[in-house]
């Protein structure tokens, strides 16, 4: 059985690092694994190799690992045509509906379809048999949740029975006065042109809607198994608590199962106590500018008091996260980049867990 | 300002790099340059609000400091506005409007949401009824999700997918609002750091190819330089000399933060050079420091009055 890593959390925490990284750390244990980025950032995008090809997997050199490592990089347009494809009852709609302008707007801008996107290519890569472990970014997002809920609600939107009433109010029977109103109220605010072509792209798309309904139950049976284990990504220098009890409240009422939380960028405690330290600073060599050192050693004081009230901070964060969530937290340093984003990543997978 | 002189700006950069908080930073500043501000959200969101203490972010503008209001669009709110100002309908329709078909109406089609809450701000800022409120300055924080890298392609896809009618036209006046320098500037929100710079400069330029180089760029959270002189040498080497755990963990300090310190210089230097690529005018480079608690904002809102505001964006 493919284990599934999933990685959640907020716009700019670190989360498509962290799963690269975890995939580093698996590729370690001699797994044969493969990870879905999002948006890489460019040198990591250049480190895996993802930039060229976007959807396909491409092998990511590491020294001294006995399994694999491959990277894609989550090319939405592509993978939405990839479901059109997959789902469209003729070729001849199929590319239709690749070719119709609302269509290519879904997956750039219907809000909730770079999740569900995610979905769909994670569901694919874990069923190819090819990997032991799948570890997958989330897209940006505000909420940490929007993961686990939009794929659902956009998949339930792309289905024009829900909007079959706006598109045709006279013809049946049954509507309403206030459908009615409602009807003629969305032909005036989107004019006749633009009703009509939605009407046509509504009902192309609808012809999709078995499939992406039978897809969604797969999806959400992996998503919901033991094998699949969800991750929180936070970041040190803003870990939104809130938002974390919520994402956790919400695991635990889909009965999903959660693993732990990687808090980035942690700042590790200093080995020896800030006083300790100070007590040893150094007496001013002769020939030395009076000035000069003075301010090197302010310099000095303020970062040894900053260090050390971070680590005091981060270290009380991992604890009530911990205490918070009943689930370990994985605190990472901030590593030197300098020396390439894959020497960052082994580093970092050192702090990683493999599950 | 003349600096600030336009009347719309708009807030970007990759997530987590201190939008939000520079939003309501630059509000505050803009207010106390005596000029009449408001910080505009986008779908509900209340990072903005909730730095400015406000608890509850609404669509009507709320008083947040003197000077300064606060708001956030949804797009079933600029729907209703759309309705009542193009079509002349009445207020009465709002209950459709707020029904829930209509909900799943403005969910399913792509882009409506962006459409509609863009265009209210156009009709904030450019055509105001008489009656309605109005500011010298907005600030909009543009959020990195859902939309293109610049706000402006989205216009332009919007108006490439209605092709005729109301959403077209909107769209239409959407992108020439958003692509006139004299009324909207970009302002680039990044860290002092190589990747965040090498993403704030591809924003830079995408904003210079579609509309304008950015009006300014905002580097956030810079740390205390480590003095780059003899007398710091000295130090480090005087720890260095010494075998105490003390004094060789004050050199490891040192030596940290002569590295991070170097690192933020690089790229500082990186983000100048790149941005005389990006345009030959001067582009507005401020640096704001990492404050030690990021709810007392007024250091980086005296530094944003001294840079942007006096004289002017
Ligand atoms: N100059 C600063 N000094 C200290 N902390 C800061 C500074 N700027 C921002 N922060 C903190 O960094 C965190 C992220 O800031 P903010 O929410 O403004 O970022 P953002 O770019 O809007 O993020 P998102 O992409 O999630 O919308 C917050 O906890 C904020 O308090
Ligand atoms: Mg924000």
């Amino acid at each position: 059985m493919t284990t599934l890593v999933v990685c959640c959390g907020l716009g700019g925490v670190g989360k498509t690092t962290t799963a690269a990284a975890l995939g580093v750390a698996y590729a370690r244990a001699g797994k044969r694994v493969v990870v879905m980025t999002i948006d890489p950032a460019r040198r990591l995008a250049d480190a895996l190799g993802t930039e060229a090809i976007g959807n396909l997997p491409v092998r990511v050199t590491l020294p001294d690992v006995s399994g694999t490592l491959d990277a894609l990089m989550l090319d939405r347009d592509a993978t939405w045509a990839e479901v059109i494809r997959r789902h469209a009852p003729s070729a001849e709609l199929a590319d239709r509906l690749i070719a119709n302008p609302w269509s290519r707007a879904v997956s750039s801008r219907l809000s909730g379809a770079h999740e569900l996107m995610a979905t769909e290519k994670l569901h694919a890569l874990a069923t190819d048999g090819r990997w032991d472990v799948v570890v997958v970014d989330t897209p940006p997002s505000f909420h940490a949740l929007d993961f686990l809920h939009a794929p659902d609600r956009v998949r339930r939107l792309l289905d024009r029975r829900l909007l079959g009433a706006l598109f045709e109010p006279a013809s049946k029977g049954l509507v309403g006065i206030a459908t009615r109103g409602l009807a003629s109220l969305v032909r005036r605010v989107a004019g006749e042109a633009v009703m009509d072509d939605l009407s046509e792209f509504f009902g192309m798309v609808s012809a999709l809607s078995t499939g992406l309904r039978e897809r969604g139950a797969a999806v959400a049976t992996l998503l919901h198994s033991r094998e699949c284990h969800y991750i929180l990504v936070a970041s040190a220098a803003a870990p939104r608590e809130e938002e974390v009890s919520e994402f956790l409240a919400a695991l635990r009422e889909d009965g999903r199962s959660f693993s732990g939380s990687v808090l980035t960028r942690a700042t590790a405690p200093l080995r020896v106590p800030v006083n300790a330290m100070l007590a040893e600073l150094p007496t001013r060599p002769k020939g030395v500018d009076a000035a000069g050192w003075a301010h090197a050693l302010s310099a000095l004081v303020e970062a040894a008091a900053t260090h050390e009230r971070r680590a005091a901070r981060d270290a009380a964060t991992a604890t009530r996260m911990a205490r918070m969530s009943g689930a370990p937290v994985w605190p990472v340093p901030e590593v030197d980049t300098e020396a390439g984003a894959i020497t960052a990543l082994g580093l970092i997978a050192a702090s990683l867990p493999t599950l | 300002m003349s600096r600030l002189h336009r009347k719309l700006l708009v807030v970007t950069g990759k997530g987590g790099v201190g939008r939000s908080t520079l939003c309501a930073a630059l509000g505050l500043a803009a207010a106390r340059a005596g000029k009449r501000a408001i910080c505009v959200e986008l779908s509900g969101q209340h990072a903005v609000a909730k730095t400015l203490g406000l608890p509850h972010a609404t669509y009507e503008p709320q008083r947040v400091a003197p000077g300064l209001d606060h708001r956030t669009f949804t797009a079933a709110d600029c729907l209703a506005d759309f309705a009542q100002r193009k079509l002349h309908l009445p207020a009465v329709s709002n209950w459709l409007i707020t029904s829930k078909p209509m909900a799943t109406f403005l969910d399913a089609v792509p882009g409506l949401h962006d459409l509609l809450q863009l265009g209210k701000l156009e009709n904030m800022i450019a055509e105001p009824l008489p009656g309605e409120p109005t500011w010298d300055l907005t600030i909009l924080d543009a959020h990195a999700t859902g939309h293109g890298l610049t706000l402006l392609a989205a216009a332009r896809a919007m108006r490439e997918t209605a092709r005729v009618g109301p959403f077209y036209e909107l769209a239409g006046i959407i992108e020439r609002f958003l692509s006139d320098p004299e009324v909207t500037g970009f302002v680039v929100v990044t860290l002092p750091e190589a990747l965040p710079v090498h993403e704030a400069l591809e924003l830079s330029n995408a904003l210079a190819v579609d509309h304008a180089a950015p009006a300014a760029v905002l580097v956030n959270r810079c740390a205390r330089e480590w003095p780059d002189d003899a007398a710091a040498d000295a130090l480090r080497d005087a720890l260095a000399a010494r075998p105490e755990p003390a004094a060789q963990a004050l050199a490891a300090l040192a030596d940290e933060e002569s590295t991070r310190s170097g690192h933020q210089r690089d790229a500082r230097e990186v983000l100048r050079l790149g941005l005389e690529k990006v345009t030959p005018l001067r582009v507005h480079t401020v640096e704001l420091p990492d404050l030690t608690d990021p709810t007392k904002l007024d250091p980086i809102v005296d530094i944003l009055v001294k840079t942007l505001m006096v004289g002017g964006v």
